[in-house]
């Protein structure tokens, strides 16, 4: 019977199942980095949502009470901080469009500017702000800006 | 006109910056800018504020101690001869510059 010796047919299955195995476990890596890289970015989202409606709130807050001297300082100093973590966080995006990274940076400075670029952010003499007052409806606005960017489309593949 | 000065924000002024105008408190943005960057271009060529190490600095603050150097200066005089530094508030720097550049575009339309 004639063809190639068996030592060749061995050799040549053991390496296609050797390239198949490495094939599989490099597609399989892939699909891992690329299931990393979604969570990742549906857990920046998730995060990026709670932490500003949680500082627009206190923000809202913050101008419709009347400022109380003992804790007015600290209800400030803690809007500023968290808008500052906001920032850090908002770096930490890779957006489908570069231009977006940007976008997101300019509607954060808008949100931190409505916040507390206003006189009336540390004027301990004002008295409290309507709900439907300007700074608080302008403020709210720039939260549904900043919400709009973070919600664009995200790089998951490499 | 001296060549340079780097000025510590929170060691030189506080750590703890105030609101915008000096009605509402100590440490305000326009006592910063009257009391030191105002003073400091004047004598000044380059100059570096350096703003790591002091607790938040509101949009306000920014504003008023730093907005007015676009007015005056211009905003490519400013790059020129201004540096802000924040190792640990990036928003602080970027919303400084921002301001300088809005008050310089300002002072151009008008």
């Amino acid at each position: 019977m004639s063809g190639a010796p068996w030592w060749f047919t061995g050799l040549v299955s053991l390496i296609s199942l050797a390239v198949g195995t490495l094939v599989g476990h490099v597609l399989t890596s892939k699909r891992d980095a690329k299931k990393v890289r979604i969570d990742n970015a549906t857990k920046w989202l998730d995060k990026m949502r709670v932490d500003l409606k949680a500082i627009a709130d206190a923000a809202s807050k913050h101008y419709c009470n009347a400022p109380e001297a003992a804790n007015y300082q600290s209800s400030c100093a803690l809007i500023m901080a968290d808008i500052k973590r906001l920032f850090s966080t908002s770096r930490q995006a890779r957006f489908l469009h570069h231009a977006d990274d940007s976008y997101l940076g300019a509607a954060i400075l808008k949100f931190n500017d409505k916040v507390t670029g206003p006189a009336e952010f540390q004027d301990q003499s004002r008295g409290a702000l309507a709900a439907n007052h300007v700074i608080v409806t302008e403020l709210r606005d720039a939260e549904v800006e900043v919400l709009e960017v973070c919600g664009r489309k995200q790089r998951v593949d490499d | 006109m001296k060549p340079f000065i780097l000025f510590n924000v929170p060691k030189e002024f506080s750590r703890f910056c105030g609101g915008r105008k000096k009605d509402h408190g100590p440490y305000s943005g326009q006592e910063f800018w009257e009391t030191v960057t105002r003073p400091l271009l004047a004598e000044f060529e380059s100059i570096v504020f350096e703003l790591t190490g002091g607790t938040a600095y509101s949009s306000g603050f920014l504003d008023e101690a730093f907005g007015e150097i676009g007015r005056v200066i211009g905003l490519r005089e400013a790059k020129r001869r201004i540096k802000i530094l924040a190792e640990d508030d990036a928003l602080a720097v970027a919303t400084a510059w921002e301001r300088i550049k809005e008050a310089s575009e300002e002072a151009h339309a008008q």
